[in-house]
């Protein structure tokens, strides 16, 4: 087995062993519970990596705006929430989305309108008609992004830590492996937390919370 | 091999108090911040320089134990010194940076380790 198809196996292997880990529970208990406040000594939930590093330098495709660039940068006084996936994903993509609808619910209207959700697919031959759709279906504003190029991919990924690879069976089957991790982008385009796949939704929106507090408005 | 026997083993991956970090930021603009994230954790590793060529070289360099049981709400740290960035499960920690993690939920993880000569890591995260 050669190193990349050892660390797609790997990456799988840990797709799967996190999985079970659970996630939220489904949106039919009693109303989310927008937070107020978080203790002022509280530590961030998700990993933090300093130097926050700078994911601005490479621009994507929007598949949402006409082609724009994406720029992996938050508007002043905001936060990007960024996620590599996949359309046909049947687990992680979908559970980590909804998770993420979940948070930005326990955020104030004004906070969670300060958070831009963004998805570049690591699967832009199948996903590139169809992200804005996918992401929207969770987060009605949601941007979708990609390329066609791969080594642009790898240039805007490769800031973020994040990892993925696209393998073709021997019946032809499309066997995709990636990273799960949600990012948050500050607006000086830094990369100040991610999540990891499984990291409760009340967590995320605490650091969402922290960190837009801390922001401020601009 | 345990958790413990591997402390003991690395000690000299220990990580000292990270002082300095964050301590270079020109701007004073504002922005969204992370804030202080640099009280103790329960875990703390150091990559050092030369760390990658070192494990290039077939040097039995062991930064991370193979296996680490931790529990929610635990810490950990690795400060990477190393020129290069290295993967740790679940993490990637660039060049020179330094990544803070309080695990969050339970759930057990296989995944690359880049530091370790087996190349692996399992992690495990109990309630």
């Amino acid at each position: 087995m050669g190193d990349r198809r050892r660390v797609a196996a790997l990456a799988v292997a840990a797709t799967l062993a996190l999985a079970a880990c659970g996630s939220d529970e489904p949106d039919s208990g009693p109303p989310t519970q927008v937070i107020t406040e978080v203790p002022s000594d509280r530590v961030l939930a998700g990993v933090v990596r300093e130097p926050a590093p700078d994911v601005s330098a490479t621009t994507l495709t929007s598949y949402t705006y006409d082609d724009a660039e994406l720029e992996f940068r938050a508007e002043p006084g905001e936060l990007q929430v960024v996620y590599f996936g996949y359309t046909n994903c049947p687990d992680v993509c979908p559970t980590t989305m909804f998770d993420h609808t979940v948070a930005l619910r326990r955020l104030p209207d004004e906070m969670s309108e300060r958070v831009e959700t963004v998805m570049v697919t690591v699967d832009p031959e199948r996903d590139e008609e169809i992200l804005t759709d996918y992401v929207r279906s969770f987060v009605p504003d949601a941007e979708g992004a990609g390329t066609a190029d791969p080594d642009r991919l790898a240039a805007a990924a490769e800031p973020f830590g994040a990892t993925y690879e696209i393998v073709e069976g021997p019946a032809g089957e499309i066997e995709v492996s990636h990273s799960g991790f949600l990012y948050a982008v500050n607006d000086r385009g830094e990369l100040v937390v991610a999540w990891p796949f499984g990291t409760p939704s009340e967590e995320m929106a605490a650091d969402m919370f922290q960190l837009l507090e801390r922001g401020g408005s601009t | 091999m345990t958790l413990r026997r591997c402390l003991a083993g690395l000690a000299v991956a220990l990580v000292l108090p990270l002082a300095a970090c964050g301590g270079d930021d020109e701007s004073a603009a504002p922005g969204v911040e992370t804030g202080d994230e640099s009280a103790a954790a329960e875990y703390e590793y150091l990559i050092p320089v030369g760390a990658g060529e070192a494990l290039d070289a077939g040097e039995p360099l062991e930064i991370l134990p193979a296996e680490l049981d931790v529990r929610v709400g635990e810490s950990i740290r690795i400060v990477n010194d190393d020129d290069r960035g290295h993967t740790v499960g679940p993490f990637f920690i660039g060049a020179n940076e330094t990544l803070t993690y309080r695990f969050s939920s339970p759930g057990e993880l296989v995944g690359v380790c880049t530091v370790h000569p087996s190349g692996e890591i399992v992690l495990t995260v109990s309630a």
